[in-house]
């Protein structure tokens, strides 16, 4: 590995400073049990009086099932893990034809797929909500689902489009010419190309899909509980920042530190250091 | 064609066998609902239907550890051994299930068709609810452990169980627990021999230390009644705040809150923020500031709200409730509520007994330090001492002088009127006589 120079150093303390900082309070105040002005560390620790006090504490509270917490976390990854899903399979049809071909008013078509960015969730989540309530989807997993898709698409969608735009094309033609058909040419030569794109494209998804409040709110008349939703609940009444709710944030930040770690090599080595010496 | 002709069928087959369905399961609930309102049932019947419909919704505010824990671990067994699952979704605010309740209601769910069996709720909540005629009806008297309360309209004791914030309650709502407010002081940065005692004393004081304190801002419950208290210390008192806003004239009404409200107004150049005041959003808000060092002294409901605070680490050791004002502090008591439709609403009374039962109102008292919603005088002797010693240590203050201040919430219907006065006078500062501003708050709030 190259040296690094000494602005070159600094500047990465910096951003890992302003990366890992923010966690360090969180971690403090989650084993805390008093934290009060002017005390720069908690003047009383959580294990000095986890056993004194009728409450599950901290970390106790959150680990013990009258918290809830297993559970949301299990809608959490399920509505992320299905919006993951279905919105890969209809971002990349989508992406495969505006990163790859020139059609009258494809401008016009990237400006619709991304109008979800630009309209306010609030706007669009209470008409899904009208539309739920008609057809009785209210209040279930598919409602919240469905509604995750409408901000996670314009996402996929673009980074997905410049995984297709970069792509050479003369790799598919070879299949094309050694006999492949197109189911084939997409299992075989396609999808390992993009793959790296799908990858990051799904981080993308699972990072938006569980910091949904408002729709999943909204579609699951809040009784389907997320992380976000105990966490929004907790936070709302506003002011302190409790133990459990800086052990709930904490919770919160790892189904996507989780799925960096287990993909970062690929997206790493693929996409984004690729991506960069390529262009 | 064929094929589109049997799935028309089949689908209006569908619909129609859905519709006998549950307009079925409707008559045999509104039934249940005739009977046991009449007193047709016995104690024995509406347990026995509690345990068919096997489950009990109920919505409650969850913000709090010490509740969900004490619920998971006192109350899911007490009802689980009547063979009823309590079910509990914890809300951010009571006004989501009050919500759910009416856009139910308004998609045609009667009794027994619902989504909600109970909601923990009072004062304006519950108001809404007698408004859009979605209660259950009065069943709180009507249930064995109605003897725990004081329901006889003649006895001058029932009245924090009949009136919730000045709305009749008619039993349709079981009282659960109760609350006063309280203010509260750090006595190392506030002495408590300088602490304010009334109104008067508090302008002195702010004066004196500008910036050391402020009051949840309205329409926040917990600042309606900070301006309610001051209403009542300046307009003689709690008694001409029970009448209805219907009772009033507008020139009758801003003479009582008039000098209150002049009163808020003096204060506010000396509240936190100076000349542009903070007033914090909710009770949160003010616990931080007060955490921090920014106010020395801050007001919110809670007869135990200190001691609790202390154990949870939340407040520092130092802290110490404070009698406040000397004019009266207002108490008042929170209930559990069955909305008219209940999807099970035999195992919602049952719940309601339940949570009625001397030793559940015993456990909450020393578990949580929630006060008792039964009332003490209708207590055993034996159960009196056992809840004297199971009440949570007072910080300051002793229990006779909280009680002796004690005073009844002002009524519902003046609420939203005072609140939109505060918003004009206080917030806005709209350039109007005062009985203009008057006026269009009780304009605005009999629409």
């Amino acid at each position: 590995m190259r040296r690094l120079s000494l602005t070159g150093k600094l500047l990465l303390s910096f951003i890992l400073l302003m990366i890992v900082g923010p966690f360090i309070p969180l971690g403090i105040s989650s084993v805390a049990f008093r934290w009060g002005w002017p005390d720069l560390l908690p003047s009383i620790w959580w294990w000095e009086k986890r056993d004194q006090v009728y409450t599950p504490l901290a970390w106790d509270y959150i680990l013990d099932p009258v918290s809830r917490i297993i559970p949301a976390m299990g809608n959490t990854l399920l509505i992320a893990g299905a919006v993951t899903l279905i919105s890969l399979a209809l971002a990349i049809p989508a992406a495969r034809v505006l990163g790859r071909q020139a059609f009258k008013g494809k401008s016009v078509m990237e400006l619709f797929f991304a109008s979800p960015l630009i309209v306010p969730e609030i706007a669009t989540g209470i008409g899904i909500y009208l539309i739920f309530t008609q057809t009785g989807l209210q209040g279930t997993l598919i409602a919240i689902i469905l509604s995750h898709l409408v901000p996670v698409l314009p996402y996929l969608i673009r980074v997905l489009t410049g995984i297709y735009s970069e792509m050479d094309e003369s790799l598919l033609d070879q299949a094309t010419l050694l006999g492949a058909g197109p189911l084939q040419r997409f299992i075989h030569v396609e999808f390992p190309l993009i793959l790296p794109g799908v990858m990051a494209a799904a981080l993308f998804a699972i990072l938006i899909s569980t910091n949904i409040f408002l729709l999943t709110f909204y579609m699951g008349q809040g009784q389907v509980e997320t992380l976000a939703t105990i966490l929004f609940s907790k936070l709302s009444g506003g002011g302190s920042l409790d133990p459990v709710s800086a052990g709930l944030t904490l919770i919160v930040a790892l189904p996507g530190i989780l799925f960096l770690m287990f993909t970062h090599r690929l997206i790493r080595e693929e996409v984004f250091a690729g991506g960069t010496s390529r262009g | 064609m064929k094929l589109k002709n049997l799935l028309a069928s089949a689908a209006i087959m569908a619909v129609s066998v859905y519709a006998t369905a549950s307009s079925a399961a409707d008559e045999a609930a509104a039934k249940f609902r005739e009977d046991f309102l009449s007193g047709q049932l016995s104690w024995s019947d509406v347990e026995a239907r509690a345990k068919t419909e096997g489950e009990v919704n109920w919505f409650h505010w969850g913000g709090s550890e010490k509740l969900n824990a004490w619920i998971e671990r006192n109350v899911v067994p007490a009802l689980a051994a009547k063979g009823i699952t309590l079910k509990t979704t914890r809300i951010a605010g009571t006004r989501d299930a009050v919500d759910l309740v009416l856009a139910d209601k308004q998609s045609g769910k009667g009794v027994g068709e619902g989504s909600v069996d109970a909601i923990w709720l009072n004062g304006d909540n519950f108001y809404t609810l007698v408004q859009q005629d979605a209660l259950f009806g009065s069943f709180a008297d009507k249930v064995p452990n109605a003897e725990n309360f004081f329901f006889d309209p003649a006895d001058p004791a029932s009245q924090l169980n009949l009136s919730d914030f000045g709305t009749p309650t008619e039993a349709r709502e079981m009282p659960w627990s109760g609350e006063q407010y309280t203010c509260y002081i750090d006595t190392n940065r506030l002495s408590k021999s300088e602490a304010p005692r009334d109104f008067e004393g508090l302008e002195a004081w702010v004066k004196e230390n500008p910036g050391r304190f402020t009051y949840v801002k309205p329409p926040h419950y917990i600042g309606n009644t900070f301006v309610q208290t001051a209403l009542y210390a300046f307009g003689g008192g709690y008694e001409p705040f029970q009448k209805s806003i219907t009772e009033f004239t507008p020139e009758e009404f801003a003479k009582l809150v008039e000098p209150g409200f002049n009163y808020l107004r003096r204060i506010e150049p000396y509240l936190l923020g100076g000349e542009k005041a903070i007033y914090p959003q909710n009770q949160a808000a003010n616990q931080a500031l007060y955490n921090n060092g920014e106010v020395d002294m801050a007001c919110e409901f809670g007869l135990y709200f200190v001691s609790n605070q202390i154990e949870s680490g939340a407040f520092s050791e130092t802290t110490e409730t404070l009698a406040f004002p000397e004019s009266g502090m207002i108490k008042n008591k929170n209930f559990l509520a069955i909305p008219s439709n209940a999807p099970n609403p035999a195992a919602a009374i049952v719940f309601a007994n339940v949570m009625a039962e001397v030793d559940l109102q015993i456990s909450k008292l020393k578990e949580i330090g929630y006060p008792l919603g039964v009332d003490m005088a209708k207590l055993s002797e034996d159960d009196q001492a056992r809840a004297v010693a199971a009440a949570p240590k007072h910080h300051g203050v002793t229990d006779a002088e909280l009680a002796a201040l004690a005073v009844a919430d002002t009524n519902a219907s003046l609420v939203k009127v005072i609140e939109t006065i505060w918003g004009d006078y206080i917030e806005r500062k709209v350039e109007m006589p005062f009985l203009q501003i008057v006026k269009g708050a009780m304009e605005k709030a009999a629409k």
